[in-house]
C-alpha cells in the first residue's frame, strides 16, 4: 500500500529554539505581571459593578458615612427580603434575567468579593477578593463585571432600591 | 470509499470525541488557579496529534467541530463560554498552522503558541463582549500576563503530553500507513 505524506513536519524534540520561545514568553508574563500586580498605583476610590455591559451601580470604596460591609445583590428576578437577615443591604436591582441565579458583591475593608454566585466550578467567588483598581472581578457565566476605578467618578451614580 | 478513507475518517472521528470528552472532563476538575482563561488544554493534546499526522486542514476542522459540539451539548451555541471559546480557538489555530511552516519550531513551541494565543483571543472577545459604555472592559487586559505565563506553562506540559502519546503511536500499526 502506499503511504500517504505527512502534511506538517515538525520536530518532536524539545530543542534550543523551543527554550528560547518558553523562557521569552515567560519573561514577558513575568515582566507584565510586575507592571500590572506589583506597581505602586494610586489608591482605588469607586466600585463599578456592570452587568451585561451596562453600568449598575457605582459606590465610593470606603465610605465613612456606612459601616462596612456593604452588599450589592443582584436579583435573577424581583427583589425580595430572603438576603436581609445574612446581608444588609441597600442596593438591590431586580430583573437581573441573564444570571444564573441571584448573585451577591460584597464591599469591604478596601476590598470587592463576589460572596454568593452560581456558577461552573464557582469561579466567581474562587477569584476571592481584588483591592487593587482597575483589575476586574468578571464572572462570564452571569455577564458581571466589577471594577474598582482609580479616580475617576461615575456619571451615573444611580442607586435603585 | 476506499478503506484508507474509512480508516481516516474512523480515526479523526475518535480523536474528536476524545477531544470533547476530555475538554470536558477538565470542567469538572477543581481549578488549581482561579483566573478566568486559565486552564490546562488537555484537549488540545488531541489537536496537536491530529496536525502531527493528518496536517493543517483537519487540525482546524477537528478543533472547531470540537468547539461546536461542546456548545451544543453543554454550554448552548448563544452563549458567552461558546463565543469566548470560539474565538479562542480560532486566534490560536490560525496562529498555530501560521507557526507549523517554521520548520525549526518543534512541537513544544507551537503548543505555547496554541495555549498563549487561546488566552489572548479570549480576552479580545470578552472585551467586546463585556464592552460598556465608559469602556472599562479593555481593563480585562490586565488577565493577559497571567495567562501568558500559565500558558507558557501548560503549554510545554500539554506539549509532551502529546509527544508522550506520539511517540507510543508511532510504535503501533494505526499510523503504519502515514509517512
Amino acid at each position: 500500500m502506499e503511504k500517504a505524506k505527512r502534511e506538517v513536519h515538525f520536530s518532536l524534540k524539545w530543542g534550543k529554539l523551543d527554550i528560547i520561545v518558553t523562557l521569552l514568553t515567560l519573561l514577558i508574563g513575568i515582566f507584565l505581571s510586575v507592571f500590572v500586580f506589583f506597581m505602586p498605583v494610586e489608591e482605588g476610590s469607586l466600585v463599578s459593578v456592570y452587568y451585561n455591559g451596562d453600568e449598575l451601580i457605582s459606590l465610593p470604596l470606603r465610605d465613612e458615612s456606612v459601616n462596612d460591609p456593604r452588599y450589592i445583590i443582584l436579583f435573577k428576578g424581583e427583589i425580595t427580603s430572603e438576603y436581609d437577615d445574612e446581608y444588609k443591604t441597600e442596593y438591590k436591582f431586580a430583573d437581573c434575567s441573564l444570571l444564573i441565579e441571584d448573585l451577591i458583591i460584597e464591599i469591604d475593608n478596601g476590598g470587592i468579593t463576589i460572596v454568593k454566585e452560581t456558577s461552573p466550578n464557582h469561579i466567581c467567588s474562587a477569584q476571592g477578593t481584588i483591592s487593587r483598581p482597575n483589575i476586574p472581578l468578571t464572572c462570564a457565566p452571569n455577564y458581571v463585571m466589577v471594577i474598582i476605578h482609580s479616580a475617576a467618578i461615575s456619571d451615573n451614580p444611580e442607586i435603585p432600591v | 470509499m476506499k478503506s484508507s478513507s474509512i480508516k481516516r475518517l474512523a480515526t479523526l472521528a475518535m480523536f474528536l470525541a476524545l477531544a470533547v470528552l476530555l475538554n470536558y472532563a477538565e470542567n469538572l476538575l477543581p481549578m488549581i488557579v482561579p483566573v478566568p482563561g486559565v486552564k490546562l488544554g488537555l484537549a488540545n493534546t488531541m489537536n496537536l496529534i491530529i496536525l502531527y499526522y493528518y496536517g493543517r486542514r483537519d487540525y482546524f476542522a477537528i478543533g472547531l467541530l470540537r468547539v461546536l459540539l461542546m456548545a451544543v451539548m453543554f454550554t448552548g451555541v448563544v452563549s458567552y463560554a461558546f463565543f469566548l471559546s470560539l474565538t479562542g480557538f480560532l486566534l490560536s489555530s490560525l496562529v498555530v498552522i501560521g507557526l507549523s511552516y517554521i520548520k525549526k519550531l518543534s512541537i513544544f513551541s507551537l503548543s505555547v503558541a496554541s495555549a498563549i494565543f487561546h488566552g489572548i483571543g479570549q480576552i479580545c472577545c470578552a472585551i467586546l463582549l463585556y464592552w460598556t459604555n465608559d469602556g472599562s472592559s479593555i481593563y480585562l487586559f490586565t488577565y493577559l500576563p497571567i495567562l501568558i505565563v500559565s500558558g507558557a506553562i501548560t503549554g510545554v506540559l500539554i506539549a509532551y503530553l502529546s509527544y508522550l502519546i506520539i511517540t507510543r503511536l508511532n510504535k503501533t500499526s494505526l499510523f503504519r500507513d502515514i509517512n
